[in-house]
């Protein structure tokens, strides 16, 4: 069963995404903040990770970051969840940015999630395998 | 002589040193009468109060019996009543009148001339509705225009010397020169309050922006909830309970639209390129919209050549999400059909997504104002974003928007955009 880890601080937005992969036939786990997500990440090694980007103290982006740099990880697929319109949004400088050792997540979902389009969005970058 | 002077100016008696003229007495009341005006338009009196204020101090000045300030009314070819000073003119206030050639305001406002007119009653111009309406009695008008930086803002209106002759060419004069004063205030009032406009509009764009984040995570809180809910309800298609969650789900729906609709419009945003499958797209806005379609009697139909292309999904969505609902709503009951379709455009490079219905149609004066923020012709029920937002989010996508439409045949948006972002593929 492929594993899927879903970080975000916002229990709801876990819940939306659990209940949009399980029936697709995912295993999901979940962790409440970047920090829990990183360890997380490291220990189960999901094929995919959904990664809010505008978390407190560890966001999105930073979680990115050490999946991409860690051996366990370097291999997931990432799909970044943002609020903001577009991802160098209002927070986010081209410098948040410049950390990704020239890797890009995978795809950019915008919130309020759109459970068809994810569902594509998730086939697609599993496909790109 | 020099300087011009208008015909019939008064100037002191024969014998005088023609280098030389000193102020008679009418020349100091007007003196005075200019002064003063020219004292309240640079104070900070209140529009009505300045403008009230200064005609009366130029009817004073010209010992006129009554004066008025008619407003030019932005949205129709008419004047408004604005200040009416003197006796008998009750009734007056906000009456309007139409600019064209059958009533002296009317003239002026039409020809931007000022004109005097001796004798009311013996001028083909001269309307006596008026005053039939006052009870009042016409004999001598001086009219000019209020002109300022080429902007017609109406007319002001001298009426009657008290000493019963004629107004004469050195009060006509005198009007002009407090016309255009007057006409700088209100010029000036008008640019203040566009001023004031735009920015509480700012404010409130920047503050809906800056809640953006908030609102988008309760916005898909309420999404999760209802998809689980709706998980578990696919065999209760008749319950009450069934019944309820539709109503519920439905204006979850339009809320959610009405608050990313001022999300997009408040923010300036680059599209966030992704690659996209436009006839999924479609099929998606389609499948969202279909029960309010089926409510109606109206069928949605979708069909798709393209390829794959490279765009701002949810900002697409968006947009297809609001023509679509214009279109059903466009739709009278029963037999309404609407096609949303997307096709390589003729241009290279392009792609074009039609969403056409065979619904009321549009007249041209509605047309012309569909894009303006806050325009809508669905009284309460629309907040004149939609179709906004529509175009803001296809400018900055490079794309643009067309429409065609007459009352009666139905109306066809065509988003015409480009296949990726320019300078490349997907960033």
């Amino acid at each position: 069963m492929r594993k899927a880890l879903v970080v975000d601080d916002e229990s709801d937005a876990r819940e939306f995404v659990r209940a949009i992969l399980e029936p697709e036939g995912w295993e999901v786990f979940e962790a409440e903040d970047g920090k829990v997500g990183i360890a997380k990440a490291k220990e189960i090694r999901p094929d995919l990770a959904v990664l809010d980007v505008e978390m407190p103290n560890v966001n999105g982006f930073q979680v990115f970051t050490e999946l991409i740099k860690a051996p366990e990880t370097q291999n997931t697929k990432v799909i970044m969840l943002t609020g903001v319109a577009d991802k160098l949004g209002m927070r986010f400088s081209a410098d948040d940015m410049g950390n990704f050792l020239g890797k890009e997540p995978d795809a950019y979902v915008e919130k309020p999630i759109d459970p068809e389009s994810f569902k594509r969005v998730v086939q697609d970058v599993i496909a790109g395998d | 002589m020099a300087i011009d002077q208008p015909k019939g100016l008064r100037t002191p008696a024969a014998g005088g040193s023609p280098a030389i003229q000193p102020f008679g007495q009418d020349d100091r009341r007007a003196l005075r009468a200019l002064v003063q005006v020219s004292q309240m338009v640079a104070g900070d009196l209140d529009l009505a109060d300045l403008l009230r204020s200064s005609i009366h101090a130029a009817a004073e000045a010209m010992n006129a019996e009554a004066c008025s300030i008619l407003l030019r009314n932005p949205d129709a070819e008419e004047l408004r009543f604005h200040i009416v000073d003197g006796p008998q003119t009750a009734g007056l206030a906000s009456v309007s009148v139409p600019i064209d050639d059958h009533s002296i305001a009317g003239w002026v406002a039409k020809n931007r001339e000022p004109i005097l007119v001796p004798d009311a009653y013996r001028d083909a111009r001269f309307n006596r509705d008026y005053d039939l309406k006052t009870g009042f009695r016409t004999r001598s008008i001086i009219c000019a225009p209020l002109v300022s930086q080429d902007r017609h803002l109406g007319v002001m209106q001298i009426l009657n010397r008290r000493d019963g002759q004629s107004f004469d060419e050195y009060d006509l004069v005198l009007a002009q020169a407090v016309a255009s004063l007057i006409a700088v205030a209100v010029h000036n009032a008008e640019e203040h309050a566009a001023r004031i406009k735009a920015e509480r509009l700012a404010v409130v764009g920047q503050t809906i922006a800056g809640m953006a984040h908030c609102v988008k995570n309760i916005l898909n809180g309420l999404r999760a909830g209802s998809y689980i809910i709706d998980q578990q309800m696919t065999d209760q298609t008749d319950s009450r309970m069934a019944r309820g969650w539709k109503i519920v789900k439905r204006n979850m729906q339009l809320l959610s639209d009405i608050v990313l609709d001022m999300l997009s419009y408040s923010k300036d945003r680059k599209p966030l390129y992704q690659p996209c499958r436009i006839g999924n797209l479609c099929e998606d806005v389609v499948g969202l919209l279909q029960q309010q379609a089926a409510d109606k009697g109206v069928t949605l139909v979708t069909g798709s050549d393209l390829e794959e292309v490279c765009v701002d999904e949810a900002g697409l969505r968006r947009c297809l999400i609001n023509l679509v609902g214009n279109a059903i709503d466009a739709c009278g009951a029963g037999g309404g059909l609407v096609k949303v379709e997307a096709v390589r455009a003729d241009i290279s490079g392009r792609f074009v997504i039609r969403v056409r219905d065979n619904g009321c149609g549009m007249p041209p004066e509605a047309r012309r104002k569909i894009f303006d923020a806050f325009f809508s012709t669905k009284g309460g029920k629309g907040t004149g974003l939609g179709l906004a937002v529509t175009k803001k989010i296809v400018e900055e996508h490079g794309g643009e928007i067309r429409v065609e439409s007459a009352p009666g045949e139905g109306t066809e948006f065509a988003l015409v955009l480009p296949v990726g972002p320019a300078g490349g593929g997907p960033v």
